[in-house]
């Protein structure tokens, strides 16, 4: 073959591969680096404590039905799921170290997830006019932390 | 002497545009590859048992600083009937106005698959240069999508 023309093919490969080799990097690069950011900082979290007693009096009580669990899967997973994981009553480990008050469960949620409860149920922290979830004659009520 | 010069710049020339040619060609490819890479990245996306959702929100008022308001036609609730569900049909379920913020309630949501998610997203989610919110208008109301990716 032609010296000139065997060096052509030559180049010609070493462009192909190199352009390939190229634009494959950018590309890892920038999923690594969007999912090393999206990552890092963690997930919300659904928590969900069992109430009784006097705090019931004067609240505002949503009833859950089958739509709200259709609609917000992790409340289903906590409540009467595989997340269901209730302490007992006595044990003052509730954020308001209140007997009348015991822990159902946690779950993982996203970003929209926890924005969607909150609109919901009212489930963020400054909340002061909170309202109770019942569910099968159990009172609930949730909150969601940012990590 | 004159004769043996005038060949080299036209090799060069040959040489270059074969390498940017061939450039080309691998770009070309990558991009095939990346595509073939997405549908089957979608597809076992599919298969995982992940269950994405279509949220749907509803803003009690929308400044025009706030973003696009795209008014709702048919057309849109054909093309995406998770959409019709949520506003106007089955999965419609609002919350009240007082919990969370009192300008923005939930209206309703249902099940989507990860390539309805992605097209309600590419069609209604925020603005990719701006970031802003889309707020679909439809009987006087303002709607927000959005979709989560489990």
């Amino acid at each position: 073959m032609d010296p000139d023309r065997k060096r052509l093919i030559v180049v010609g490969i070493f462009a192909f591969v190199g352009v390939i080799l190229l634009v494959a990097t950018v590309v890892l690069v920038c999923t690594t680096l969007v999912a090393w950011i999206s990552g890092s900082s963690g997930s919300p979290g659904l928590s969900v404590w069992e109430v009784r007693g006097e705090r019931l009096g004067n609240a505002s009580i949503i009833h859950l039905t089958e739509k709200n669990f259709e609609q917000h899967p992790a409340l289903d997973s906590v409540i009467r799921g595989e997340n269901r994981a209730p302490l007992p009553w006595d044990l003052e480990s509730t954020p308001h170290d209140d007997p009348d008050e015991r822990t159902i469960g946690h779950a993982p949620v996203t970003y929209v997830e926890r924005s969607v409860l909150i609109e919901s149920f009212g489930t963020d922290f400054e909340a002061q006019n909170r309202p109770y979830l019942e569910y099968d004659g159990a009172y609930y009520y949730l909150l969601v932390s940012i990590p | 002497m004159e004769e043996d010069k005038k060949p080299e710049p036209r090799a060069r020339l040959r040489t270059a545009g074969l390498v940017v040619a061939c450039g080309l060609i691998g770009f070309v490819a990558v991009a095939l590859g990346l595509m073939l890479a997405d549908a089957a990245i979608l597809y076992a996306m599919e298969s995982s048992g992940g269950q994405p959702m279509l949220y749907v929100m509803e803003r009690a008022e929308v400044q025009p600083e706030w973003g696009v308001i795209v008014p709702l036609t048919e057309r849109d609730f054909a093309d995406h009937p998770a959409l019709d569900a949520v506003i106007r049909g089955e999965e419609k379920n609002p919350s009240a106005w007082e919990w969370g913020m009192s300008d923005q309630r939930f209206i309703g949501g249902t099940n989507v698959s990860y390539a309805e998610s992605r097209a309600l997203q590419d069609a209604y989610g925020p603005d990719r240069e701006t970031g802003l919110y889309l707020h679909l208008e439809y009987e006087g109301a303002y709607y927000v999508v959005v979709t989560t990716w489990p």
